[in-house]
């Protein structure tokens, strides 16, 4: 409820003070507070409900002429960059839109991913099989479901980019929209925050337990090494589920950073971020040159995929961790090299 | 959900016939826009308090208040439709009419 009265003030906050601007403003503060009430007495959570109200709110521009202030509310949304200028105006309705297509896309383009990393469990169970006698058959079963899961994953990308081109104009041009719109948007990403960072910390967790299951297997068998010349060697079996974790974690990872980042787009206008919603990383960024803005966004991924095929190749887990500490000591040090000149 | 530029000619006509039945207050006929349309149509605040504030200008309809013993004697702002509201509506029911019947001839199912 706190979010829809900040709403309604934010709404009305360069109005002029007459009676009719301040009954419209409590009459509308009403209607929205009844229809708070009840959606929550139907069962909706609190950030349901306040999305409701405010996707339903509507346009101050409607109300300009009830109230006898077309000029001010034009000045209003001129300060905005609502005016006609190039690009695309940008409706609520559209914004919805927009977000439930990246929605979707994002879960295709994770299992897209996760399909890509787990087609290395079919080569490495057929691996497994090396000892026995079915090796030849188990090998190639493994590498024709290794294919097949990628041509799957490959279709998945080639799918929801021929989806995507439909919003080429909301995600590169310059978008404009109202107030509500931009209000709306803000709701949209407070409201994903906690889904993200639940998905973000799954996503790092499962990677980082990945190579626990190879560890305690090859922890158990130590000094054994009895391998029944039948069955499959059991270390690779748990190689296997290592592919198996991380595709997941990764799968998580991307479907949470594809979505956070269609709030973000929304949320750029020519270029610029009007949102308050920008973070502390952001304000970073911001202060970075051009060069170094690219430098930093491809960095951490990077890092992780040197990580992950140093650990892969050689198996040193116990000190391929090391790559963390350093690359974050090294990200502030690259950040320092690229600060924008103003700032220093 | 129907485009609010379609409707948006009739959005009186659909308040003063929810108020035929009785005054009423703002969420209470958001509301009933809702449930009549089978949420086919979902009026937005501000273009219904735009409405609110037009037609009582023309004298369609009259604003009062009044406790609403429900939600413990909230005091709300109450509409009833005016005689000339009530002829306001039959002229536009007349309207929608002739006009369904002229875009009705240009409608096929194709």
């Amino acid at each position: 409820m706190e979010t829809i009265k900040n709403y309604l003030e934010n709404m009305f906050l360069h109005l002029p003070v007459t009676p009719e601007v301040l009954r419209a403003k409590a009459e509308l503060a009403q209607m929205m507070e009844d229809k708070y009430n009840e959606l929550k007495a139907e069962g909706k959570s609190e950030n349901e409900a306040v999305g409701i109200v405010i996707s339903e709110f509507g346009n101050l521009n409607e109300l300009a002429e009830a109230l006898g202030i077309e000029e001010t509310v034009r000045a209003q949304e001129s300060t905005m960059g609502v005016q006609a200028e190039d690009g695309v105006h940008v409706t609520t309705d559209m914004a919805r839109d927009y977000l439930a297509a990246k929605a979707s896309s994002a879960n295709r383009i994770a299992s897209g991913v996760f399909l890509c990393i787990a087609s290395l469990i079919g080569a490495t169970l057929g691996a497994a099989f090396e000892e026995t006698q079915s090796f030849a058959q188990a090998m190639s079963f493994g590498v024709a479901a290794m294919f097949l899961m990628i041509g799957c994953g490959v279709g998945l990308f080639v799918y929801s980019a021929t989806r995507d081109s439909i919003w080429k104009e909301i995600e590169r041009g310059p978008v404009h929209m109202d107030f509500n719109t931009v209000e709306y948007i803000k709701q949209g990403a407070r409201a994903f925050h906690p889904t993200y960072t639940l998905y973000l910390t799954l996503g790092v967790v499962l990677c980082v337990v990945s190579f626990v299951p190879a560890a305690v297997i090859s922890i158990l068998l130590e000094g054994t090494d009895n391998v029944s010349p039948q069955g499959a060697d059991p270390e690779i079996l748990a190689g296997a589920l290592l592919f198996f974790l991380v595709g997941l974690g990764v799968m998580f990872i991307v479907m949470g950073s594809v979505r956070k980042d269609s709030y973000g787009r929304l949320l750029r206008s020519g270029g610029k971020t009007i949102a308050l919603l920008a973070d502390e990383d952001d304000e970073d960024l911001r202060s970075l040159t051009p060069t170094g803005r690219r430098v930093i966004s491809v960095y951490w991924p990077t890092v992780t995929c040197i990580y992950l095929i140093w650990s892969f190749l050689t198996f040193d887990w116990h000190i391929t961790w090391i790559i963390w500490p350093i690359a974050a000591v090294f990200s502030r040090v690259l950040k320092a090299i690229f600060l924008k000149e103003e700032v220093l | 959900m129907i485009s609010s530029d379609v409707i948006r000619g009739y959005n009186d006509t659909i308040i003063l016939c929810l108020l035929l039945a009785g005054p009423s207050y703002g969420y209470e006929i958001s509301r009933r826009i809702r449930n009549t349309s089978e949420e086919k149509y979902i009026i937005k605040e501000t273009t219904l308090y735009s409405a609110f504030t037009r037609m009582e200008k023309n004298g369609f309809i009259e604003s009062f208040y009044k406790e609403d013993e429900e939600s413990g004697g909230k005091r709300r702002t109450y509409y009833r439709i005016t005689d000339a509201g009530r002829a306001y509506y039959r002229e536009k029911c007349e309207e929608w009419n002739l006009t369904q019947d002229v875009i009705g001839r240009f409608i096929q199912e194709s």
